[in-house]
């Protein structure tokens, strides 16, 4: 465990995980390629962790298994501040409620635009909140 | 770079830390205030709902206070249908336009995920994910197509919570918002306690509203019930005037199909015919051809429908006539007809019946038609049965007896009846006939026939009374006497129609005559003994003559049984004295109708001592005596004068007051051989040596 005392994610970052903007997340490979992406939302999960929605195989999904740590920025759609997460893919859930929850909003976004059939949640991906801080820096 | 210049978070500073502590306490006191006031408000929200049972009164009201008092100010409740399984907007806050009654199905949108998973959806920023979606839809080359669904058309957050009751869905409630995030878990722990409240409130507004259908259902039903109850009777009174038409329609059907098929057989037979148990069967009976001189010739000049009307009219006299005496026509050809006597019902009276009809047909077709008729009459075994191709047969009857009859027919004189010698001998006690040459017969051996000259009257009748009696002396003129009373008084009686029904032909008139004879005599000793009263002869002969005519009433079958009981006799004697005294009503003669008892008292009477007067004791001698002297269908060889004389005598009636009358009878009606000994009223002896 790289910290004795897990972080808790702030009370400010909550809108920031409500998929309003999407966020940008860094993964490695394990030749040390890195990857960013765009992900439409990162749910919050409990105060140390969030989950990402596996839907589709990505570089994203292959990388995490194999090198687990990942750097997230998520951006808060009320005051624009942008917040910086050190991640590290824990496990992936394909039932129960965290995987309910996403797979019901997923079905509800789906369902309105005709796309039941391909928006499919194959798994809830938890990733651990390894440190959590607001950048300097607002979006712009 | 947008440093948030937030001083507080930089540590070091006392005031600092005082403030931001501050801040949190005060953001903690905030929320625990807000959650008391919202719990308040729940308990405000719940008493409300449950306080009525109206389903769009309170949906109404729990939108109302989602919006006025926990600020939600786009809100609907949508009720499901289960089997349907879509929802459908029951209620809606916060909309310019309403959209009440629109449908969502199970599965679409959050609300429609919320009803299928009976979970809370809670979104937000649902337009950039919508966008995200779409733009995968697109690059998977596929149209873009957003379903419509009930709400803010620039929807970003929404919270869908399931309305459920003992694990059944009832409903959905949504809030929504523009603001891309405007729910957060405190809203949705709020609303879940509301929507468990509106949940059950639903349920029971809903099984209240089911309890009012059905109480009104059972309103109704009472309702529907006391109004059948109301108009039972004349529901019943109705039915049964339905029911009363169908059986007279049904009958009045039968009636019609009934006098459709008498035109094919007789109407005895019908019942049989309808049941389809009509078989062909052999009868003892008498078959009557009858046919019109010159009609042709008559007719020749004639329009058809002239013919028709003019044979029409006939036929329906004639069928008038021998339907009178049990006789059936059976067909007609040309002019001619084919007429049935003792068919299909045999009858003991077919030979005599007959020729009665025969005799009234020719006395009065010249009247009727102003032609002479040819008359043919067979007695014997006959065939009878339905005979003809299917769409045309008919009842008919086989046999010599009826080529026989037509023979005997073409032989006929105008206005003649010829019959053959088996009817002659059935026909001679009653009817007097002339033998005719042999008739010479086309395929049949040489033939005897006989002319019936007509029926045989008391004078013509030596049976019934001796050629050598002082009574053959007076017959004939008294006979004319009698014939005239008839003519002048009872001119509306048709005698022999009576008579014909039991053979007891010319009985009335010979009881009259004999009755005249005795009255008479009785009149003449009175005069020379100058004793006794004077008689009503005029009495004695009516009586006479109507003694009996009830017989008109009774059927013939059953004057006509031999052997009958005593029992069945005295029942008989009883019809015939009560249909009697009717008849005389109808011919206004009711003066008669003691008289009349007086007779029928005086023929049953068994007490030797009983005492009737001078006009019962002289009709009743003369008509037991006839009775036994004249010829019956049901009795064998009648009795001869001397013989009944002697069985009058036997009488217990004769053995007292009325002897002496009965010794004046036998005096007057003794063959001139016989010597009878007066015997005294009061010494019962045989008044015959």
């Amino acid at each position: 465990m790289p910290h004795a005392d897990p972080v808790t994610l702030p009370a400010e970052v909550m809108p920031a995980l409500q998929g309003a903007i999407p966020a940008t997340i860094v993964t490695c490979a394990l030749d040390g390629e890195p990857n960013a992406t765009t992900v439409s939302q990162v749910h919050y999960v409990d105060r140390n962790h969030v989950a990402l929605s596996f839907q589709f195989f990505s570089k994203t999904i292959r990388n995490v298994r194999e090198n687990p740590y990942a750097a997230v920025q998520v951006i808060n759609p009320v005051d624009f501040s942008v917040w910086l997460f050190d991640l590290r893919y824990d496990h992936s859930e394909t039932e129960g409620p965290l995987f309910d929850d996403m797979d019901m909003k997923l079905e509800a976004i789906a369902s309105m635009t005709g796309m039941s059939d391909v928006f499919k949640l194959r798994g809830a991906d938890v990733y651990e909140v390894l440190a959590v801080r607001k950048a300097p820096w607002r979006r712009t | 770079m947008n440093d948030s210049g937030d001083s507080a978070t930089e540590p070091g500073s006392l005031r600092a830390l005082i403030l931001d502590n501050q801040r949190v306490i005060d953001d903690l006191n905030a929320r625990v205030q807000r959650r008391d006031r919202e719990v308040r408000i729940i308990q405000q929200i719940s008493s409300e709902i449950n306080a009525t049972l109206d389903l769009d009164q309170m949906l109404g009201l729990i939108l109302d206070s989602l919006d006025r008092v926990l600020g939600f100010k786009h809100c609907m409740i949508l009720l499901a249908d289960e089997k349907l399984a879509q929802l459908s907007v029951a209620a809606m806050r916060g909309y310019k336009d309403q959209q009440t009654r629109t449908i969502v199905q199970v599965g679409q949108g959050p609300i429609g995920v919320a009803a299928r998973r009976r979970r809370v959806v809670r979104m937000a920023a649902m337009g950039t994910q919508l966008g995200y979606a779409a733009a995968v839809r697109g690059e998977m080359g596929q149209e873009q197509t957003q379903i419509k669904l009930p709400g803010l058309a620039d929807v970003q957050s929404q919270m869908a919570l399931p309305l459920i009751v003992k694990e059944r869905l009832v409903g959905v409630l949504a809030v929504e918002s523009a603001a891309p995030s405007a729910f957060d878990e405190l809203d949705e722990l709020l609303l879940s306690i509301v929507a468990n409240q509106c949940a059950a409130a639903i349920d029971n507004a809903r099984l209240y509203l089911g309890e009012q259908e059905r109480s009104e259902l059972l309103d109704r039903t009472n309702r529907d019930l006391q109004h059948l109850n109301d108009t039972l009777e004349s529901k019943v009174r109705d039915r049964t005037a339905e029911l009363t038409q169908a059986f007279a329609d049904l009958e009045r059907r039968k009636r019609q199909h009934e006098e459709l098929l008498a035109h094919m057989a007789p109407v005895d037979l019908i019942p049989l015919m309808v049941e389809g148990r009509l078989q062909a069967s052999r009868l003892t009976a008498t078959v009557m051809f009858t046919d019109l001189s010159g009609f042709t010739a008559f007719s020749a000049g004639m329009e058809p429908d002239e013919v028709f009307a003019h044979l029409n009219h006939y036929f329906a006299w004639l069928g008038d006539v021998t339907s009178r005496y049990r006789g059936y026509v059976n067909k007609t050809m040309g002019d001619g007809t084919m007429i049935l006597f003792g068919v299909p019902v045999a009858s003991p009276s077919h030979a005599t019946d007959a020729v009665v009809a025969a005799l009234t047909l020719q006395a009065n077709a010249a009247s009727t038609i102003s032609l002479a008729m040819r008359i043919g009459i067979s007695s014997g075994v006959i065939t009878a049965g339905m005979l003809g191709p299917r769409n045309k047969s008919m009842y008919d009857i086989l046999g010599e007896t009826v080529n026989l009859a037509q023979r005997m027919e073409g032989s006929a004189p105008l206005g003649g009846i010829v019959v053959t010698p088996a009817t002659a001998e059935l026909i001679q006690p009653y009817f007097v006939t002339e033998a005719l040459p042999d008739l010479e017969i086309k395929g049949l051996s040489r033939r005897a026939s006989f002319r019936v000259i007509g029926m045989r009257t008391l004078k013509d009748d030596p049976r019934r009374f001796d050629p050598s009696s002082r009574f053959a002396e007076m017959v004939t003129p008294l006979q004319a006497e009698i014939e005239a009373f008839k003519a002048q008084h009872l001119s509306r009686v048709n005698f022999i129609s009576v008579q014909a029904r039991d053979g007891a032909f010319y009985h009335n008139e010979t009881v009259a005559i004999l009755a005249l004879a005795l009255q008479r005599e009785l009149g003449r000793q009175d005069r020379l003994s100058a004793s006794t009263s004077d008689i009503d002869e005029q009495a004695v002969i009516r009586l006479a003559l109507v003694h009996d005519l009830g017989k008109r009433a009774i059927d013939p079958r059953r004057l006509n049984e031999r052997g009958l009981s005593e029992e069945d006799r005295t029942s008989l004697r009883a019809d015939l004295e009560s249909h009697t005294i009717e008849t005389l009503a109808q011919l206004e003669f009711d003066s008669m109708a003691e008289a009349v008892r007086a007779l029928y008292r005086f023929e049953a009477q068994q007490q030797p001592h009983a005492v009737f007067d001078a006009l019962t004791t002289i009709v009743g001698i003369a008509d037991i005596f006839d009775a036994l002297v004249a010829p019956k269908f049901y009795k064998g060889a009648p009795w001869t004068v001397r013989g009944a004389l002697e069985e009058v005598a036997r009488m217990p009636i004769m053995l007292g007051e009325q002897r002496g009358f009965l010794n004046v009878f036998a005096e007057l009606m003794r063959p001139a051989s016989v010597s009878l000994t007066m015997a005294r009223a009061d010494v019962p002896k045989p008044i015959i040596d």
